[in-house]
């Protein structure tokens, strides 16, 4: 056979190959309703205007259901979690004191999936969030003065976005593995020092 | 000098500080009192400079008593006011910088309490967390000081080159006397092998606006120099240029820097900083018990010496 008869063919045979996988994708998403939960590894920015200090490594979970308008085009409310993020025991004029930061979101947004493959979809979500966080300072005096820990909480809304890859198997169920990014915003607003704070997260997770 | 060389003339004086010296003792055996509150307080304005340096040291039943938990030392004076801070030193010694518009100000110290003063640097909002606690029983004592008349030296020029350990120098200055003046002298040594070696004299001088000197005064011919100190001049040294560094060494509590040893050092030449520091004694406030206040001002003269 010719060269262009061989490029024809894999033309053709890789246009088969897709419109069968978009095919078998809108056979998949009939059931409107979807449901989600994964968990990961985040990592807690904070900016305040001046120097902060990093943060360690926290951990992260999350629940969202959706609804499926068309095969691409998603709406989800969920709720995630992230655990203590605590930065290193710091020095100054009043003494040593280290930091936790800890949060909760709830959210809601809109996903739009990209069937270019059967069972790999890419997808991008984002949408609106509202938070409660807790900000936890522990004081230390050199011994001098007891040691001592206080709390602030505050609410607010933010914003989040992710990107990943779905990958669907055949027993209706998906997994999915993705990179999000939720930013909570004005935290403490009335205060002397307003936060803004960042968390990316990796996440690991399944779905139907 | 510039500030690399401050820099490497640190690491010498750390070096040198640190072998020989094992105990701060002579820092605090004069003046502070070894019962109740002693304040150590100098401000020093450098001729031809309207900053003012200001560095303080609290001692508590005659010893370091670093100030925490919201307690800060305040210095006040008719262009503002500061805290001294203690982020680049160690235990009770504070130090900070204020700018002045009047020569003549009275300038305050008051150690106060203040927890989000304290906390200023601080990444998040100390308004809506804070550990505070109360002030300590520092809290309300002063101490005050006003500057003397300004220093200049006018001889003699700067950056000559001395050739012998013999050679001589006449010092010159205008302004009239106070009650002390101090020299103060870095030198640092460098070696045909590319090493150096630096340390600070310091001794005090009679107020005549002339004062000889000899380049053997302040590099003998000798294995071993010694530095003169005593608690007085711990601060004086401290604010004259080597601010960060001699304060840094000092706060390791090893003042006494008795021996610069040249075993085996090939001089190749020195440079020398000569700073002239005039001082008026101020007062230390009700229920203070020990240390001192001291108002200076200073100038400085570089030199060389290369045999």
């Amino acid at each position: 056979m010719s060269r262009n008869t061989h490029l024809a063919s894999a033309l053709a045979f890789s246009m088969a190959l897709f419109t069968s996988s978009a095919a078998a994708y809108e056979e998949k998403e009939k059931e409107p309703f979807t449901g989600t939960a994964s968990a990961g590894l985040c990592k807690l920015n904070i900016s305040s205007g001046t120097s902060v200090p990093d943060f360690e490594t926290c951990g992260t979970y999350n629940l969202y259901g959706g609804y499926r308008f068309t095969s691409w085009l998603h709406a989800e409310v969920g709720f995630q979690d992230y655990s203590n993020a605590s930065t290193a025991i710091q020095k100054d004029l009043a003494g040593s004191y280290e930091t936790e930061f800890t949060a909760t979101t709830t959210f809601a947004g809109l996903g739009i999936h990209f069937p270019v493959h059967r069972t790999l979809i890419p997808y991008v979500r984002g949408g609106v969030l509202h938070y409660r966080g807790k900000l936890t300072v522990h004081e230390y005096f050199d011994d001098i003065y007891p040691e001592g820990s206080q709390t602030a909480r505050d609410n607010g809304t933010g914003y989040y976005w992710a990107t990943g890859l779905t990958l669907q198997s055949a027993q209706e169920l998906r997994f999915i593995l993705e990179f999000q990014q939720q930013v909570l915003q004005n935290i403490f607003e009335d205060s002397s020092r307003p936060l803004e704070a960042r968390y990316n997260s990796i996440m690991l997770g399944f779905g139907f | 000098m510039s500030r690399f060389l401050y820099c490497s003339v640190s690491c010498m004086l750390l070096t040198t500080l640190l072998t020989g010296c094992d105990s701060p003792d002579s820092l605090y055996e004069s003046n502070v009192s070894s019962t109740g509150a002693s304040i150590l307080f100098e401000a020093s304005l450098p001729h031809g400079e309207s900053t003012l340096t200001v560095a303080s040291a609290v001692f508590e039943n005659g010893q370091p008593e670093p100030l925490i938990g919201g307690d800060l030392i305040q210095i006040s004076a008719e262009s503002g006011q500061i805290y001294l801070d203690n982020e680049r030193y160690q235990e009770n010694y504070y130090a900070g910088q204020l700018q002045l518009n009047n020569a003549n100000s009275n300038i305050q110290l008051e150690i106060v309490h203040d927890a989000q003063g304290a906390r200023a640097g601080r990444w998040y909002p100390t308004d809506e967390v804070l550990v505070d606690t109360e002030g300590s029983e520092l809290v309300g004592y002063t101490a005050s000081v006003t500057l003397p008349d300004l220093v200049e030296i006018i001889a003699p020029q700067p950056d000559l080159i001395y050739t012998s350990r013999g050679d001589e120098f006449t010092l010159e200055w205008t302004g009239s006397p106070s009650d002390r003046m101090s020299l103060v002298s870095f030198n640092i040594c460098y070696s045909s092998q590319g090493d150096s070696l630096g340390w600070v004299k310091t001794f005090d001088i009679a107020d005549t606006q002339s004062y000889t000197v000899s380049i053997s005064q302040l590099i003998p011919d000798e294995e071993t120099i010694e530095t003169a100190g005593n608690a007085q001049n711990v601060l004086t040294g401290l604010i004259q240029g080597i601010f960060e560094i001699y304060f840094e060494a000092l706060t390791f509590g090893l003042y006494e820097a008795e021996d610069v040893r040249f075993d085996d050092f090939n001089l190749t030449y020195c440079e020398l900083d000569i700073k002239l520091v005039r001082k008026k004694d101020g007062t230390l406030g009700e229920g203070v018990s020990g240390g001192g206040a001291i108002g200076s001002t200073s100038d400085s003269v570089s030199m060389e010496y290369r045999p």
